[in-house]
């Protein structure tokens, strides 16, 4: 209505909505990577309008987060008992590989353990579901270990060639079907 | 004395967002993002089931559990692909990688452009909520591109949309908006990087570089005789929090922008050859070239056109 009444009017009225849009945008990416919000972003009626944006465009997003943890890591080792006493294990220690076709595919799984060794609810829930896949595969299959342990690279000053590297166990659980 | 500098710094302020731009970045953006979108995809495609399928390693319910509830997952696009054509969840989740594919190509060719770029952004908003588990830096900054490509005027240059008519290749506002917010938000990116870098001791002393090239996740390559060379990741990681930080006032010096460039690209390549984040490494690099590389290449050809008139002028002083 307003482009047909003043089509100049209207284009200057939309180039201001538009850049105060983009500010606006800008502005909340700012505010956000600098931790302007931590403390309110997740207590009140607007961290599910915030989430949702987060969704859209990302945002909402701290891109520094993962500075201090990179180098962390951790294991995760899967033992799958079959009929006759034959157990496979499987451990990122030794170069499992979650049967991925390739690298890229692989990489996904630094997240996944990083975010199952961070939350106890996930960590029950991504462990059955991951002993669901191990059933899947192995058909006759019995009972599944699932562990995780937390890797303490020593540091550049400290390491000595061929020496055990240090893990801690933070989570075991175990499924049996008879 | 204040009044004119205040004047000086609003003119260039206006003139840093609205002088119109040539649209060939965003012609490039577009081309260079599509084509990531659909390399990326069919590297997937191997592992497509075991990611998103309902027997993957993550099932359906669990994911969507993990999920918040107005969050679209690959559970309803089997649901609507059943009700619609029958098919069944393997089907299904084949069906949207195919459809995926053809809209990145809709993407890639500029048709309807706009269009193909809000399917294409639609289906990875599909992928990023049914495996929230498995993302990481790769297909966030993959999704913050698709959504700019559905709100900039990408298809102005190098697309089917101008050789068919439906825009021109004309400089206008919203063009140098696009290529301003893209540059602003990947300069915002890596300060946030760098200096969240800078807060962490073991970033100076070189131990999360030296932790990272050794642990099984990233190992690439036998890298403990690092140990007795430490200078050697120490300056490495000084490199990256250099490259990282100074981005943001490196990427606007006229010259010193071409090796900003370089730097972060070799810092990117190094991530993919030693870490073995080859996708990570590409993207971010692809948009740095899509923000500054249209600009590092204005800059070379300018510094090659100023070497150039300097060599004629002292051919013609030594003639004369």
């Amino acid at each position: 209505m307003m482009y047909i009444i003043c089509p100049r009017l209207y284009i200057v009225f939309m180039k201001k909505i538009i850049y105060s849009l983009a500010f606006l945008h800008l502005l909340t990416i700012t505010v956000v990577i600098f931790h302007g919000l931590d403390s309110i972003v997740h207590k009140g009626w607007w961290e599910k309008p915030l989430a949702f944006i987060c969704s859209i465009n990302y945002s909402i997003w701290q891109y520094g987060f993962f500075s201090p943890d990179v180098g962390k890591s951790s294991e995760l080792k899967i033992n799958v008992h079959q009929d006759g006493d034959i157990v496979n294990e499987y451990t990122t220690l030794k170069g499992f590989k979650f049967y991925t076709s390739n690298q890229e595919s692989l990489n996904r799984f630094y997240g996944f353990k990083h975010h199952t060794a961070s939350d106890s609810v996930f960590q029950d829930l991504c462990a059955r579901s991951v002993a669901a896949r191990m059933l899947n595969i192995h058909e006759d299959a019995w009972r599944i270990d699932y562990t995780m342990r937390s890797i303490h690279y020593p540091k550049i000053k400290d390491y000595q060639p061929n020496a055990p590297v240090d893990t801690v166990e933070f989570y075991t659980t175990t499924f049996v079907l008879r | 004395m204040f009044d004119s500098l205040f004047t000086k710094l609003k003119n260039s302020f206006i003139s840093f967002w609205n002088t119109p731009l040539l649209p060939q970045p965003l012609g490039i953006f577009r081309l260079l993002i599509a084509a990531f979108t659909i390399i990326q995809a069919l590297i997937w495609y191997p592992d497509w089931l075991a990611f998103f399928g309902n027997d993957g390693w993550i099932q359906w319910e669990i994911s969507r559990a993990l999920n918040t509830t107005w969050n679209i997952h690959m559970e309803h696009i089997y649901k609507m692909f059943h009700a619609i054509l029958g098919l069944s969840e393997t089907q299904s989740v084949l069906t949207f990688f195919w459809l995926y594919i053809i809209f990145a190509f809709g993407l890639l060719i500029g048709w309807y452009t706009r269009v193909w770029a809000f399917f294409t952004w639609f289906c990875h908003y599909i992928i990023m909520s049914t495996i929230p588990t498995f993302v990481y830096g790769v297909d966030i900054f993959l999704h913050i591109a698709l959504f700019y490509l559905i709100l900039m005027p990408s298809n102005k240059a190098y697309s089917l949309d101008l050789k068919l008519g439906r825009v021109n290749a004309l400089p206008t506002w919203g063009v140098t908006l696009s290529i301003r917010v893209l540059q602003v938000h990947i300069c915002l990116v890596y300060l946030s990087a760098g200096y969240e870098k800078m807060l962490a001791a073991d970033w100076w002393n070189g131990n999360v570089l030296w932790r990272s090239l050794v642990q099984p996740d990233f190992r690439q390559f036998d890298l403990t005789w690092l140990s007795n060379y430490p200078f050697i990741p120490i300056i490495l990681s000084w490199f990256t929090m250099l490259i990282e930080t100074g981005y943001c006032i490196g990427m606007w010096i006229p010259r010193v922008r071409v090796f900003w460039l370089l730097g972060i690209i070799s810092l990117h390549i190094g991530i993919g050859l030693f870490l073995g984040l080859w996708l990570f490494g590409i993207i971010m690099i692809l948009l740095s070239i899509s923000a500054f590389g249209f600009e590092a290449y204005k800059d070379i050809k300018a510094f090659k056109k100023g070497s150039q008139q300097n060599i004629t002028s002292e051919i013609k002083e030594l003639v004369s």
